[in-house]
């Protein structure tokens, strides 16, 4: 699985999948003030992908994969809540 | 550090020198920018280029990169060593699109860099510019 | 239709295409040859972007592809084989013969585009397949479309990125995206498609409606709507979003469209701005102070152009000249491109920098000392107006004579003496001076013969070295261009008729490869170009016998002919050596016509040639043929002539009763040699003067040497020689073989030049 979860942080790791996009949006849901830590993540699937960009969490550490960086951090940077 | 800002000399029209081994693009460059009022030197490989500058100051030089005897970057490289003439503006203008291209052109002294064909109106646009004429 | 641009693209493309054709066969020769392979690279590539300047999209194309390939060879990704060489060289004629339609009619031929298709279809299946796909994009210029609402809510960074992209040359694709809401369940994953998109210069992926609260979110059902701006083609997109294509809009984008408006900034100033910017943060090392200066000296007057404030700046560089550290001038820099509307400088201002602007843009002299290329028909109009100065000079000393004998003032006379002493002198300075700008170098000729000896030699299936000297030699060019010709067919001679097969040579302890030398140098003030091969040479007894077969001459004296002479048979009108007219050199031409055209030019051809050992054959031309002097004659009752100086060996009165009369000839005798004698009148059809028999009488006898032979020539007067500008005639004129051309005479008469060598 690419996505842990402890209690108060999100991490992903790798390759985020189709299918990882309803565990995490449970446990944003769950824990709203959960932060999440993108920095080993390598690809989110869309489907993850929107879910980051509808609950906008804190972001404790940003992806280093290049597209990622270059094009989903301006989306998460703008405030959160 | 000593640098930078000699006051343009604003007494003539603003000189260009042209370096391009094509007749047809020399041709092409001195009917634009003498019909914009400036005045348009040409040189057709980068020696000549470069002895050209350092004969005498221009305003704006206009470098083809790929070019016999000594290319555009190298005589750009050249130009920029020599104090008099280190700080003269130039804009590289070659077919090659890429951006390694432009990084390259830029590491080597140019200051901006157009690709071919390059329309009248965008080369008088960067020479006023450039030049520091108003159009 | 055609603008002085094309008009030099017109003849710069000849000249590349030349260059290139023969770089490539030096290449073919020696692969390895490094200089050969930059300069048809460049050749090409400087065409390429000639080319660019006019909406020749075909051509621009397949030069295009061409330039890919010599660049893939030039890096060693590829070998030049004769296969390739064919095939670029088939690129080239077709180029050429766009050139030529270019030059006719101001476009390219109808059909041209599928052409081009074809060419350049083949040239990038000889690419290596790596470099194909990413040559196979020819940057044309981007076409114009509607606005894109979405456009303005771009970042600027980004926009400006794109517009910096465009200015440069990019064509920018704005590319809209709307996947279907269920397309996770087709397995589809749209962010990913956007990971292989090139050139990516902006991605937006935001909700198509708002965001429902965090408990209502449907994860499955896809909400995102996708914005970008690429640099990629159409093609590539629409390769890439096949599955999806109907969800898929794409839009050019004009670069206008880009321009970031909050700035207040123009595109272009905001582009070149941004270049100031990345160029400051590239790394440095002892190049900084030459950057800074650059950037410094840039973006102040791009400031100054654009009528912006540059206090800020200024400040910027002093600050950073004290420090070292750039942080000051980006700070500018990014203040100036983020910045949202201000209204910083005044209308006064704007019109003190607009006044200022307009006394600078005044045009000042031009500074000459460039080279100038010319059409020839200018050089050769100036050519005639100097021929005509010469002559209207001429007429001076005919003035000097009537002021004195007629209205009787010396002084007067001398005065027209002084003059004509100045104007003579200067008029000869201006002759040498055209002539000088006349010389062109024999390369001008010499240039086609590699590629038709390849040629030739492979359709007959020989091996032959061309080896090309001297080829700087210059002279006149009106010799150069006739040597054409002439050169063609002893080239081809010695390739059909004079080189044997590889097997032949083998047999006879040959080298395989046979060397066929075209040499020119100068001697004395004449241009001599030498063709020799190392094949069989010429059998002077199977040219006897040949020539004797053909009727061309009897057997008996054939017999009597040295070898040298008999090997000079083949000059004879109708000879071939060859059993059978072949495709290359028959067609019934022979060496007869290249001796005729050479002595046309006033030249000489001369042939020898040893058995089994080889052939050579040397043309000997003057340098420069553009003044010739001439003897006036008065024939036919006071009609003036002109004939050529070199011929006249002397001037003779004959009285008339010492004219001998054999059979209907008639011949005198001119220390103790019997001279032919022949009537100018009787031999133009002119009405003769009659004699009455008075013994006392003379006749005017021009005694005139053609090739060995004497002939005297009646004419009614002498008159003065002068040097002339002999104009040939041209038109249905041109047939008329009895004279050589006019000239035009100082009184505005025409003189009519006798070709001696047709006439007798």
């Amino acid at each position: 699985m690419p996505i842990h979860v402890s209690k108060t942080e999100v991490t992903i790791k790798g390759t985020c999948t189709v299918e990882d996009a309803l565990p995490l949006l449970e446990a944003l849901q769950a824990t709203p003030a959960a932060r999440v830590a993108l920095m080993h993540c390598t690809h989110i699937h869309t489907a993850s992908l929107q879910v980051l960009l509808a609950l906008q969490p804190s972001i404790v550490s940003w992806p280093e994969e290049a597209f990622l960086a270059r094009w989903l951090t301006p989306l998460l940077n703008q405030g959160g809540r | 550090m000593t640098l930078f800002l000699k006051p343009r000399t604003i007494a003539t029209a603003a000189r260009i020198l042209v370096i391009d081994d094509g007749i047809t693009m020399r041709l092409f460059y001195r009917t634009v920018l003498e019909a914009a009022g400036f005045v348009v030197e040409e040189a057709t490989n980068g020696l000549e280029g470069y002895e050209k500058v350092l004969a005498r100051p221009f305003d704006l030089l206009i470098v083809d990169i790929n070019m016999p005897k000594m290319d555009g970057l190298s005589m750009l490289r050249a130009i920029r060593r020599d104090g008099a003439t280190m700080g003269v503006p130039a804009v590289t203008i070659s077919t090659e699109s890429k951006d390694s291209d432009t990084l390259k052109a830029y590491q080597a002294g140019a200051n901006y860099y157009l690709v071919k064909p390059v329309t009248p109106e965008t080369l008088v646009e960067v020479a006023h510019l450039m030049a520091g004429v108003p159009a | 239709m055609t603008t002085p641009l094309l008009v030099r693209f017109v003849s710069e493309a000849r000249d590349l295409l030349q260059a290139a054709a023969t770089c490539l066969l030096r290449l073919e020769k020696s692969p390895d040859d490094e200089a050969a392979i930059n300069e048809v690279f460049r050749a090409v590539h400087t065409l390429k972007g000639s080319v660019g300047l006019f909406d020749f999209p075909a051509f621009t194309k397949l030069v295009h592809a061409g330039e890919d390939l010599l660049s893939a060879v030039r890096a060693g990704q590829l070998a030049l084989s004769s296969e390739l060489v064919d095939l670029l060289l088939d690129a080239l004629d077709q180029v050429s013969a766009w050139v030529d339609s270019i030059d006719a009619i101001g476009a390219l031929p109808d059909g041209a585009d599928g052409v081009s298709r074809d060419i350049t279809a083949r040239l990038r299946t000889a690419l290596p397949q790596d470099l194909e796909a990413g040559a196979a994009v020819v940057p044309l210029r981007a076409e114009i479309l509607s606005s894109i609402e979405w456009l303005p809510a771009v970042p600027a960074a980004e926009r400006l990125a794109a517009l910096r992209a465009a200015l440069s040359g990019a064509d920018i694709l704005a590319l809209e995206y709307l996947p279907a809401e269920d397309c996770f369940f087709s397995g589809e994953d749209p962010a990913a498609l956007f990971r292989q998109v090139p050139g990516l210069l902006a991605l937006a992926m935001e909700p198509r409606r708002d965001w429902p609260a965090a408990e209502a979110l449907d994860p499955y059902c896809c909400l995102l709507r996708f914005r970008a701006l690429t640099t990629a083609s159409r093609a590539e997109i629409e390769h890439l979003f096949r599955y999806v294509i109907e969800q898929v809009a794409l839009t050019a984008v004009a670069p206008h469209l880009l321009a970031v408006a909050e700035t207040g900034l123009s595109p272009a100033v905001a582009s070149i701005l941004d270049g100031q910017r990345v160029i400051l943060e590239l790394p440095a090392g002892d190049d900084l102070p030459s950057r800074l200066t650059s950037v410094a000296r840039t973006v102040e007057n791009v400031l100054h152009a654009a009528g912006q404030e540059t206090t800020d700046w200024r400040e910027a560089v002093r600050a950073t000249e004290t420090s070292g550290d750039t942080a000051p001038l980006l700070a500018v820099l990014a203040r100036l491109l983020d910045a949202r509307p201000e209204v910083k400088v005044d209308a006064a201002a704007k019109g003190l920098a607009a006044a200022e602007g307009s006394v600078l843009s005044s045009p000042d002299l031009r500074h000459a000392s460039r080279v100038l290329k010319v059409d020839q028909a200018k050089i050769d109009s100036l050519m005639n107006l100097i021929g005509e100065l010469v002559v209207s000079k001429n007429s001076l000393p005919f003035l000097a004579r009537r002021a004195e004998e007629v209205y009787g003032s010396r002084e007067m006379s001398r005065e027209i003496k002084d003059l004509f002493a100045v104007v003579d002198r200067l008029a000869q300075e201006m002759q040498a001076a055209i002539m000088a700008v006349r010389m062109l170098p024999v390369s001008e000729v010499f240039e086609r013969f590699p590629r038709l000896v390849r040629d030739i030699a492979r359709k007959l299936g020989k091996r032959i070295d061309l080896v090309i000297e001297g080829e700087d030699t210059a002279a006149d060019k009106t010799i150069v261009e006739m040597l054409g010709d002439p050169l063609l067919h002893i080239i081809r001679n010695a390739l059909d008729h004079g080189i044997e097969t590889p097997d032949e040579r083998e047999a006879q302890g040959k080298p395989v490869e046979a060397r066929v030398l075209l040499k020119a140098f100068q001697e004395g003030d004449q241009v001599v170009i030498e063709v020799s091969d190392d094949g069989r040479g010429i059998d002077p007894v199977k040219i006897r016998a040949a020539a004797v077969a053909k009727g061309v001459i009897d057997a008996e004296r054939a017999a009597g002919l040295t070898d040298q002479d008999a090997v000079n048979l083949v000059f004879l009108p109708g000879f071939s050596t060859a059993g059978q007219v072949s495709d290359l050199s028959g067609r019934g031409v022979g060496m007869d016509v290249v001796v005729s055209t050479v002595e046309k030019a006033n030249g000489s051809v001369s042939l020898s040639s040893v058995k089994g050992e080889g052939t050579t054959v040397r043309l000997s031309l003057p340098l420069s043929m553009a003044v010739t002097r001439v003897m006036m004659v008065e024939a036919g009752g006071g009609m003036l002539f002109g004939i050529p100086m070199d011929h006249i060996a002397e001037t003779v009165r004959i009285p008339r009763d010492s004219i001998r009369h054999i059979k209907q000839s008639e011949a005198f005798v001119l220390r103790d040699t019997i001279v032919p004698l022949l009537r100018l009148d009787t031999l133009l059809g002119l009405e003769r003067n009659v004699w009455f028999g008075d013994p006392t009488e003379e006749d005017a006898v021009l005694v005139v040497r053609i090739g060995n032979t004497l002939t005297g020539l009646v004419v009614d007067h002498f008159r003065e020689g002068m040097d002339i500008i002999l104009k040939p005639f041209d038109g249905i004129l041109a047939g008329l073989p009895n004279y050589s051309g006019t000239a035009l005479l100082g009184d505005g008469r025409v003189l009519l030049v006798l070709n001696l060598k047709e006439l007798l």
